[in-house]
């Protein structure tokens, strides 16, 4: 078990400021919930108090930390800045939403601050998951590349795009020059990673924008959904409650998207051009690695292969060996039959049944 | 029509304020977990080769069948999931049951394994598996049960040595790769299988997972967090979904040739379904003649595979001997939950019972 000592961030003083924290905010809520509930909230304090208790709850680096920590605490964060942006909109329409008009301006606001375009919305907790794939495979450069996993993820797409707009018609005729002299390969190398590293910008953009109907058509779901809720008399009348309605529409939207040819494209075109960059990294690398006497992953990579192959001719000829070690035994004992029948004839009418695994040889040989 | 929102400020400033104090006392109930251990039930390697290493649970109860068990696990994932712990174990319920269990643990392949094929995997590895197990328990044929992506190497093994498989069960095995909602067949569709391999050679585990948690983001990313909020004064539910979470990210890469193949000719090519079209090795896999008793099991709400990828199985096999259970469920409730735990190893036990 832990020992709270080692683990600043669970000790004590963290306790205690947690403590505190929560005192502040019973204060607040006295002084501006309690007295009157219907009485326009201070949205001002509220997000004041929720960020200060943000900041207790994500302390750098907490040292035991785990994923399942971070995860945690980013959903946990996501839920009360939802909680707050709800809050707000309920101040602004004294206290309960009571037009359609009013609930669905609340919505569309609520789905802004969930990002509503192409690109990934600026919150971390929520942004956490449209990262993900963006993360996982450029975290696949790592590894003999000429890029760190990080490379790209710092440039953004958009400079990308804009640079390749601009520089369009120069950096085509850059690209169609022919390498020259004695350094005609590593001008063409260059040239290729350039283009390679275009594609895979443009291709990450177009898998982004995607994305870009998700959020109208999760927020229009989600309309839907409280429709229905209201005709049946049924309201939504927690957080939480619409949160989860929130995550079933989000779903919803989601899934009718990715189901799409059109998204099955954008990805397959983002991960081919991504593995394209790398190999040419990787290429690269093994040229200077090679050029310095040192092995290279290509060749590392025919040596396992040829050892796989070898192995797999060693099982193959083991189990010939163990085969015929049975058919040995097994001719044996025949001969030793056969000769008793010889010499006893009179057992001939009650020959020996044969081996089963004889049998199961011969099927496995066919099989 | 009655307002669709009625959530009131003070109610909501209540709310935030109960999830704050859980999530306070979540916090500590984490930190407070200590180790998390996983597989409940004894067991014994019997037999390694490389990273493979060859389980038989030990049964307190008497084994009641004289044919021995041998489950093929999937090579995404860890195989502990079967026997999670001590009240989520299929095993157990098989080995109540009175079977005599066998398990293979593919291990965490490295760059060393990156030439691993399919025909090496199911023609070598399962079938020296197999092999020991006919010679320990001196039978012709043993019992093989697949789990996911190892009950399609297992279908795939029982056509190519069909001696040597008495009874075949296959649990959430994906068979027509097309049918139904299939995520993951069509994310597949346009990537480049050949220079994602050739590039990366094994392809790592992360990348896995980020697809498995990309069917149902907003769920697996982040509901299924505030829900964790809600139980987490319970050490025992903590120390259960930590287990859980556990077993989602323990994600062993995956051997280059053999991710290859499987991506290509089944995901892909749909080819399991077309006769002769998938070549595992030297003989190519023909479903016909899956002779032997076959009891498929699947889940109802599977998003991994869905239900009809798996329903597909009976138009395909040439046993006479053919039964299907519906579980309702999804694709790991079918091992972990309550329910899974008094129908499917019963189910099992007695399918197999009739067939000793």
């Amino acid at each position: 078990m832990a020992n709270a000592t080692e683990a600043p961030f669970w000790g004590p003083e963290w306790m205690a400021a947690s403590q505190r924290q929560w005192a502040d905010w019973a204060d607040w809520w006295r002084q501006h919930a309690e007295p009157d509930p219907k009485a326009p909230t201070g949205s001002q304090g509220w997000a004041e108090v929720l960020e200060r208790w943000g900041r207790i709850l994500s302390p750098p680096a907490p040292p035991k930390s785990s994923e399942l920590l971070e995860r945690l605490l980013d959903q946990s964060r996501a839920f009360l800045q939802f909680g707050e942006q709800f809050a707000a909109g309920l101040a602004e329409s004294s206290n309960v939403f009571q037009t359609a008009e009013e609930w669905r301006r609340a919505l569309q606001k609520l789905a802004e601050s969930w990002g509503s375009g192409a690109e990934p919305p600026a919150d971390a907790a929520i942004a956490a998951f449209w990262k993900l794939p963006f993360d996982t495979w450029n975290r696949t450069l790592s590894s003999a590349s000429l890029f760190p996993g990080d490379f790209l993820e710092a440039q953004k797409p958009e400079t990308w795009s804009r640079i390749a707009d601009d520089l369009h018609r120069d950096l085509a005729r850059f690209l169609s020059v022919p390498g020259l002299g004695y350094t005609r390969e590593v001008q063409e190398q260059g040239q290729e990673l350039v283009r390679l590293v275009i594609e895979y910008q443009r291709a990450a953009q177009a898998y982004a924008a995607t994305f870009r109907t998700l959020s109208p058509d999760t927020l229009e779901r989600l309309q839907g959904r409280l429709s229905d809720r209201a005709k049946q008399g049924d309201p939504i009348t927690s957080l939480r409650g619409l949160y989860d309605l929130w995550v079933d529409s989000s779903e919803e939207a989601y899934f009718a998207l990715v189901s799409t040819e059109a998204y099955a494209e954008a990805y397959g075109r983002m991960v081919n051009a991504l593995m394209a960059l790398k190999r040419h990294g990787r290429n690269i690398v093994d040229e200077v690695v090679g050029a310095l006497g040192l092995p290279t992953r290509q060749g590392l990579a025919t040596l396992q292969q040829r050892q796989q192959e070898l192995r797999r001719e060693v099982a193959t000829l083991r189990r010939g060996v163990t085969d015929a070690g049975s058919l040995r035994a097994e001719m044996t004992q025949l001969r030793t039959d056969l000769e008793r029948l010889r010499t006893n004839p009179a057992r001939r009418s009650a020959p020996r049944p044969r081996r089963a695994r004889k049998a199961d040889h011969n099927v496995s040989e066919e099989g | 029509m009655t307002a669709p929102l009625q959530i009131r400020a003070d109610r909501a400033l209540e709310e935030i304020r109960e999830f704050g104090a859980k999530l306070n006392q979540g916090l500590r109930t984490l930190n407070e977990l200590g180790e998390i251990s996983v597989g409940a039930t004894p067991k014994e390697a019997v037999y390694q080769e490389d990273k493979l290493v060859l389980y038989r649970f030990r049964s307190p109860h008497a084994v009641t069948n004289p044919i021995p068990v041998l489950i093929v696990y999937a090579l995404v994932n860890r195989p502990y999931m079967v026997d999670l712990q001590e009240d989520r174990s299929i095993v157990q319920g098989l080995l109540r049951g009175g079977l005599d269990v066998y398990l293979i643990d593919w291990g965490y392949p490295d760059a060393a394994d990156r030439y691993l094929t399919l025909d090496d995997y199911i023609n070598g590895y399962i079938d020296r598996c197999l092999e020991l197990l006919r010679g320990r328990h001196r039978v012709d044929a043993v019992n093989l049960l697949g789990i996911c992506q190892g009950g399609t190497f297992s279908l795939c093994y029982a056509a190519l040595h069909p001696e040597k498989v008495r009874n075949l069960i296959t649990t959430v095995t994906p068979v027509d790769f097309h049918a139904g909602p299939n995520l993951l067949s069509r994310w597949a569709r346009h990537v480049d299988v050949d220079l994602v391999v050739d590039t990366l050679g094994n392809v790592p585990g992360e990348v896995l997972n980020w697809t498995y948690l990309a069917l149902k983001p907003f769920r697996l990313t982040g509901q299924k967090y505030l829900d964790l909020v809600n139980v987490l004064d319970d050490p025992a539910e903590a120390r259960n979904f930590v287990r859980m979470e556990k077993w989602v990210f323990d994600s062993p890469d995956q051997a280059g040739e053999a991710f290859r193949q499987f991506v290509k000719d089944f995901y892909q090519r749909n080819a399991l379904i077309k006769r002769g079209e998938v070549r595992i090795g030297a003989h190519t896999v023909d479903l016909k003649r899956v002779t032997m008793p076959v009891l498929n099991i699947f889940a109802t709400d599977d998003h991994l595979v869905p239900p009809a990828a798996s329903r597909a199985l009976e138009q395909y096999v040439g046993t006479s001997d053919y039964s299907a259970v519906e579980f309702p469920g999804g694709h790991i409730g079918i091992y972990v939950s309550g329910r899974s735990q008094k129908l499917i190893p019963p189910a099992i036990c007695n399918w197999l019972a009739d067939r000793s």
